[in-house]
């Protein structure tokens, strides 16, 4: 019920800061209207940052702890982070292509290094559903996670290690944030559109996490029932100690998630 | 002017695209709930079933 | 395990690749003048700030000065730039530098700052300013 409400409360936020950053703020004096698209193409990259950061975090989490928690935590950030990281391309190209006069640039450090983070974070989802067994998918993940989310500091930071066509960022460095090279009424626009994304983002998680958990659950069910009725065969055709055997090859009937390694079927 | 149609096609992606996730994650999670719910009748069938078969061969070992 | 070798080694292919081609996105004006007669044989690209008062013609043949500062290139384009360029702002143009010194471009592309202005009275558009 409360997610609900932050639903509903995030799609407010997110109207609001639209119309105020379509219609309330003027358009940048050299740039024009194109420039109302950097609110959505900002808010979106740094989301899609925080996401992965999470990914990361999680990752480690589930290394140290051990809880499938932690995957689930770690899934929701990839996945929500693929689809920030393709919005915020699309916005780019949308706002490059009237300023620049170009989409897309491949030789571009900002624009090269954000394609190869959306295709890290694809590849991360991708491995994800090459192991069925929980507990060792989690640990690739974790750690693959962690490989990938060195590319985030890379891709911010690639507009000031080297030339390309991309802008600094306005508010890159704790000194730009006290002297912003915008007005105040762009900054605010883009600070409101940042609360709406993220309150969106947050909503977005906390139901993504939900669903992994439930698949979690659902993947477990549905192992101890193969087991079951591997079992139930087997018992009907075969001596006592074959069940027993099969048995001790199986999990604890308990609910919990986090049953003991199956040994390879 | 001509870029107008650039804003609304960056706003309309961006923002449609995050209703559209929602909306499917939404659909996703409504329907793992029910798959949920029908195998969260195993549990009470195995329970039923416990004394039966798989405990005592669980003594057993 | 070697799915992640795979993705470490396409990382590591991507970085250090990605930074040799990143570090020569463009040429200032000096380092293309720099590398004398090679400077004429290849396709390359040349950033610079369009020199204020150097743009002429119309879009389709246009001509300006792009500048570092230290030394200055003439580029004549007949492919319009977007409505954002104008004197006083970087560019990178691609194409060729002629041996008549005059780099004739094949696209213009606006390299807008991070600064950004809303139009008030005392306000002025950097074109404006720059010419």
């Amino acid at each position: 019920m409360r997610t609900r409400i932050l639903g509903f409360g995030a799609l407010a936020t997110v109207a609001l800061a639209a119309m105020f950053g379509l219609f309330v703020v003027p358009a940048d004096l050299n740039q024009g209207d194109a420039q109302r698209i950097m609110y959505v193409h900002v808010a979106s990259a740094w989301i899609a940052y925080l996401s992965f950061i999470v990914t990361a975090l999680a990752g480690i989490g589930w290394l140290v702890r051990r809880d499938l928690r932690f995957d689930a935590v770690a899934l929701a950030g990839a996945e929500i982070g693929v689809i920030f990281t393709a919005l915020a391309i699309w916005g780019g190209m949308m706002w490059a292509r009237p300023v620049w006069g170009t989409f897309w640039q491949w030789e571009d450090p900002r624009l090269t290094t954000t394609a190869l983070l959306l295709a890290l974070y694809i590849g991360y989802l991708l491995l994800r559903r090459l192991s069925d067994d929980p507990r060792r998918r989690a640990t690739r993940a974790a750690v693959v996670g962690l490989v990938a989310a060195v590319d985030i500091p890379i891709v911010h930071f690639s507009v000031i290690w080297w030339r390309g066509l991309h802008q600094a960022p306005t508010f890159g460095s704790p000194d730009r944030l006290l002297h912003p090279a915008a007005p105040m009424q762009f900054v605010a626009a883009l600070l409101l559109m940042l609360l709406a994304v993220t309150l969106a983002w947050l909503y977005l998680m906390i139901r993504r996490y939900q669903l992994a958990r439930l698949e979690t659950l659902l993947e477990e069910a549905a192992r101890l029932g193969r087991l079951r009725s591997a079992r139930a065969s087997v018992a009907r055709t075969a001596p006592v100690d074959i069940t027993a055997a099969v048995d001790a090859a199986a999990p604890q009937p308990s609910r919990s998630t986090s049953s003991a390694e199956e040994p390879a079927r | 002017m001509r870029d107008v149609a650039f804003v609304i096609a960056g706003y309309g992606v961006i923002l449609g695209g995050l209703a559209i996730y929602a909306l499917i994650l939404g659909r996703r999670l409504r329907n793992a709930r029910r798959e949920a719910s029908s195998v969260a009748e195993v549990p009470a069938e195995r329970d039923a079933e416990q004394p039966s078969a798989p405990s005592p061969s669980r003594g057993a070992e | 395990m070697l799915a992640v070798a795979a993705v470490v080694a396409v990382i590591a292919y991507f970085a250090l690749s990605g930074v040799g081609n990143a570090l020569v996105y463009y040429l200032t004006p000096s380092e293309l003048l720099a590398r004398g007669d090679r400077a004429f044989d290849e396709t390359v690209r040349l950033g610079g700030l369009v020199k204020p008062g150097s743009v002429s013609g119309p879009a389709t043949d246009l001509r300006f000065v792009l500048t570092d500062e230290t030394h200055e290139i003439p580029v004549h384009s007949t492919v319009a730039p977007t409505s954002s360029f104008r004197a006083g702002v970087g560019a990178v143009v691609e194409g060729r530098l002629g041996r008549n010194g005059v780099f004739e471009a094949t696209q213009v592309l606006v390299k807008h700052d991070e600064n950004y202005v809303a139009p008030s009275p005392g306000a002025v558009p950097s074109h404006i300013v720059g010419s």
